[in-house]
């Protein structure tokens, strides 16, 4: 299914996908909250930097573990209704990626492909900031 | 430029959060800002923000802006104010200010401006008109030393202009982790130059993403750059790589130069620096044969040392021996330039009258024969605390940061001695709450902007969004404030925003009208092309006219004319404190002091923490994430510690400008380059420990 890769050769560890992520996602300006990306350092200390977001598994065990649907498969995505969740960190328990994150009221925050927002439905804002071309929608 | 879809309306807008000016697209509903995204439209737009413009809604936003002018009511660093209207604002300043320049004189009263510093010229020329010397900026601790030693060597600012990526075919990156401290475009640029197959040399102690691009990377302990650079030279010379024509027709004090850098062999320079002397030979080698070679010096890294002005001038003096001064591809590349705006930051500055009455004059004679522009207020704490040659009564800032500087608990003891202390600001820092007035500024979508994109095009932005409460454009609380002392500023005298853009505009023949007129704000400039030849270029601005490896200046201030090698780790207690301790180091998500209150930002990952090598960690027991305490010999924070392998070893990183948790408490006040006055912030001293084994 559609989902962000992001090459470690290329990026360059500057977290504006990160922040894009929160400005899309969103409604209010003063809010604290998580980006749905993830910046993963070396376990090693070593040098070189890499972000992930959600891999939109087919068949995704996040939205089979989700009990509410706020999790499900939408053709060729994993969509992500925040309104339904409940915040019991299932999915958080299934996702072999780490995915799930979770905002200061414990909702899940996850990867949409940037189909929900404030301004509505943009090109993946991830991509679209990245200035190093480390980020592809595949 | 503008346009609607779906009830969102997209603007295009400058971002300016850092002072830079990457373009951003701006999507509006109901007159808010509801997503920021990265330009493609204008021209030469990269169409990338950094993190910081990513999250500039936030910025904007933000519960601490300041929306009223203030005055104080509880006692300095409570934070208690009450609100008073901009007329009542100015008229007490202005008053307070005219009785004490009647009463005390006018250079009892010190102008600042922190951070931004496109008004600059102007708050410049009302310090002057008030009748004081004593105006300065935060560049006393960022840029100017290397603007000092680029002056001494080549008089004029080489360090301003940009390297030129596109001709060079070898590229020297010193000190400058652009990806996270440069506008967008800078990064892209460079990324450009690793793709096209230059050559990249790229000196930094860290693994930065730009050491991980580079053909080669040299890793010197902070403060020993210009060890390394008299090296580089030396093998230059050793080997005759170096230009001999070049040398022999511009510059003068070659021989002694070359005397001077003989007993800095790659050998020694590799004890003292830490960089194999193989590397030294290779750098030295690709810098001649793969010319030209064009170079990026950061604007504090080098300088921020006690000895950093000297080592500057031998990194800039590798300039003079390559011979690609003036060249395509080279340093000062003659780029044909077709619009220049009037006014701003990035053009001359004007000297101040009577500097040599100003508080550092006799400090720092170099300083003052090299800027005559501003005072070096580095020591601003030591002036108000009566340390000078006469009291400071009054200090008017404008984005002053008392953070910014070592030790600023004195600072925060001196305020008291103050009998005004203004400040122009965004947000209520814990500056603001030593202040007995605030001003509050706009941000930069809250204003008209004007810029020059891609050499020739001008670009106008018209206001994004309605300007927060109060707040007004600094520059126009320049001029009101100016007309309440008496005066005006500009010729003719400015007294809006309209009028600062239409001084602006004087150079490129367009006028606001127009501009504003025009489909998306562009117009090309009517300014003829400036291409200035290789020749005009080499005809430098020095006392000699000649680039000066022996510095006529210095030598008439009585500073050393040749660059001097001091080793600070043998002043500093390194037996007690051993690691080298690194502040400043850049974080992508931080612009200095900035963007701490911005959760979206500061929440990215918990920024109070130290980065070491894994080595070094392993070797004190400290595991990645565990609390550690970080002691100079003035003190220690808790920090946690980030394991990180871009570290090199021996040497920590602590950002700085945190308010919680200012790494700039534990820096000596007196720790400062006798030349430049500049806080040797990227090398002093401190231990680690495990929080449990601390006592
Ligand atoms: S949240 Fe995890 S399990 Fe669910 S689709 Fe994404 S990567 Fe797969
Ligand atoms: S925006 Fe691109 S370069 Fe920057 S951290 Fe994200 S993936 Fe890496
Ligand atoms: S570098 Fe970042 S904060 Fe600075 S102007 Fe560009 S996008 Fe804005």
């Amino acid at each position: 299914m559609r989902h962000i890769e992001c090459d470690s050769e290329k990026c360059v560890g500057c977290l504006a996908c990160m922040t894009a992520c929160i400005d899309q996602h969103c409604a209010d300006p003063l809010q604290s909250t998580v980006s749905a990306r993830i910046m993963l350092k070396r376990a090693d200390g070593g040098a070189g930097y890499i972000t992930t977001s959600c891999r939109h598994c087919s068949g995704a065990p996040c939205a089979e573990a989700c009990p509410t649907g706020a999790l499900f498969v939408q053709t060729d995505m994993v969509q992500v209704q925040r309104e339904k969740c409940v915040g019991c960190r299932a999915c958080e328990r299934v996702c072999l990626f780490a995915v799930p994150r979770f905002d200061i009221s414990g909702i899940i925050v996850k990867c949409d492909l940037c189909t929900h927002g404030p301004a509505g439905v943009f090109e993946p804002s991830c991509v679209n900031i990245c200035p190093s071309g480390a980020l592809l929608m595949v | 430029m503008s346009n609607s879809c779906g009830g969102l309306e997209r603007k295009t807008a400058i971002c300016g959060l850092c002072g830079k000016s990457c373009l951003m697209n701006a999507y509006m509903k109901n007159g808010r800002l509801i997503k920021v995204e990265g330009n493609r439209s204008l021209p030469h737009a990269s169409g990338h923000l950094c993190s910081k413009g990513a999250a500039y809604r936030q910025y904007l936003y933000h519960p601490d802006r300041l929306l009223y002018p203030m005055r104080r009511v509880g006692v300095r660093g409570e934070g208690k104010f009450e609100r008073i209207s901009w007329d009542e604002a100015l008229n007490e300043i202005s008053q307070r200010l005219l009785k004490s320049r009647c009463e005390h004189g006018a250079e009892q009263t010190v102008f600042f401006a922190g951070h931004p510093k496109w008004f600059r010229p102007q708050l410049a020329e009302l310090a002057d008109k008030f009748g004081t010397p004593n105006y300065g900026s935060e560049s006393s601790t960022c840029a100017y030393s290397v603007r000092m030693a680029c002056r001494s060597c080549f008089g004029t600012d080489v360090s301003m202009i940009r390297p030129d990526f596109v001709h060079c075919r070898t590229l020297v990156i010193w000190g400058v982790n652009r990806a996270y401290s440069d506008s967008v475009s800078g990064t892209v640029s460079f990324l450009r130059a690793v793709e096209s197959g230059k050559n990249i040399i790229v000196i930094d102690p860290r693994i930065t993403p730009e050491a991980q691009r580079a053909t080669l990377h040299l890793r010197p302990f902070p403060g020993t750059d210009g060890a390394l650079a008299m090296a580089i030279a030396n093998v230059m010379i050793s080997e005759e790589l170096y230009d001999r024509e070049f040398v022999e027709q511009y510059t003068i004090g070659f021989e002694e130069y070359k005397q001077h850098v003989q007993s800095f062999s790659p050998e020694r320079a590799e004890k003292i620096c830490g960089v194999p002397a193989p590397d030294i030979e290779r750098a030295a080698r690709m810098m001649c044969i793969e010319r030209p070679t064009s170079m990026q010096l950061s604007a504090s890294p080098v300088v921020h040392n006690v000895n950093g002005f000297h080592n500057c001038r031998a990194v800039l003096l590798l300039n003079a021996l390559t011979g690609c001064y003036g060249v395509k591809g080279g340093v000062m590349s003659p780029i044909a330039s077709k619009a220049t705006l009037k006014g701003t930051f990035a053009g001359p500055a004007a000297d101040r009258r009577q500097a040599e009455r100003d508080l550092s004059h006799s400090l720092y004679p170099a300083w003052a024969a090299l800027l005559p522009s501003e005072a070096q207020l580095s020591r601003l704490a030591e002036f108000i605390g009566g340390g000078g040659d006469y009291p400071v009564r009054n200090l008017v800032g404008f984005g002053l940061n008392h953070h910014m500087w070592p030790r600023p608990d004195l600072l925060e003891k001196a305020f008291d001695q103050l009998k005004l202390l203004v400040n122009v600001d965004l947000f209520m820092t814990d500056t603001c709450r030593y202040c007995d007035i605030l001003l509050p500024a706009s941000v930069s979508l809250e204003r008209e902007q004007i810029e020059i994109l891609g050499g020739d095009t001008v670009y106008y932005q018209p206001r994004v969004v309605d300007t927060s409460g109060e707040a007004k454009s600094d520059i126009e609380i320049i001029f009101s404030l100016a007309r309440c002392l008496g005066f005006g500023i500009g010729s003719p005298e400015m007294s809006s925003h309209d009028d600062y853009l239409r001084m602006m505009l004087e150079p490129t023949g367009l006028s606001l009208d127009e501009l504003r007129a025009a489909p998306g704000g562009l117009l090309k400039s009517r300014q003829k092309s400036m291409e200035k030849s290789t020749e005009e270029i080499r005809s430098v601005k020095t006392p000699s006219g000649k680039i000066e490896f022996i510095s006529t200046t210095l030598t008439q201030c009585g500073v050393s004319p040749l660059p001097e090698w001091r080793d600070y780790r043998k002043e500093l207690p390194m037996e007690e404190y051993p690691f080298i301790l690194a502040t400043g180091t850049r974080l992508p998500q931080l612009f200095h002091s900035r963007t701490y209150r911005m959760p979206w930002l500061a929440e990215l990952e918990k920024i109070d923490k130290v980065e070491i090598h894994p080595k070094d960690a392993s070797v004190l027991g400290i595991a990645q994430g565990e609390p550690v305490r970080l002691s100079t010999p003035f003190g220690s924070v808790e920090l946690w510690a980030d394991l990180r392998g871009e570290c090199l070893p021996g040497v920590v990183n602590v950002y700085h400008g945190s308010e919680s948790k200012d790494i700039n408490y534990l820096l000596d006040a007196g720790y400062l380059d006798p030349v430049s006055g500049f806080p040797g912030f990227k090398s002093y001293c401190c231990k680690i420990e495990r929080l449990g084994d601390a006592q």
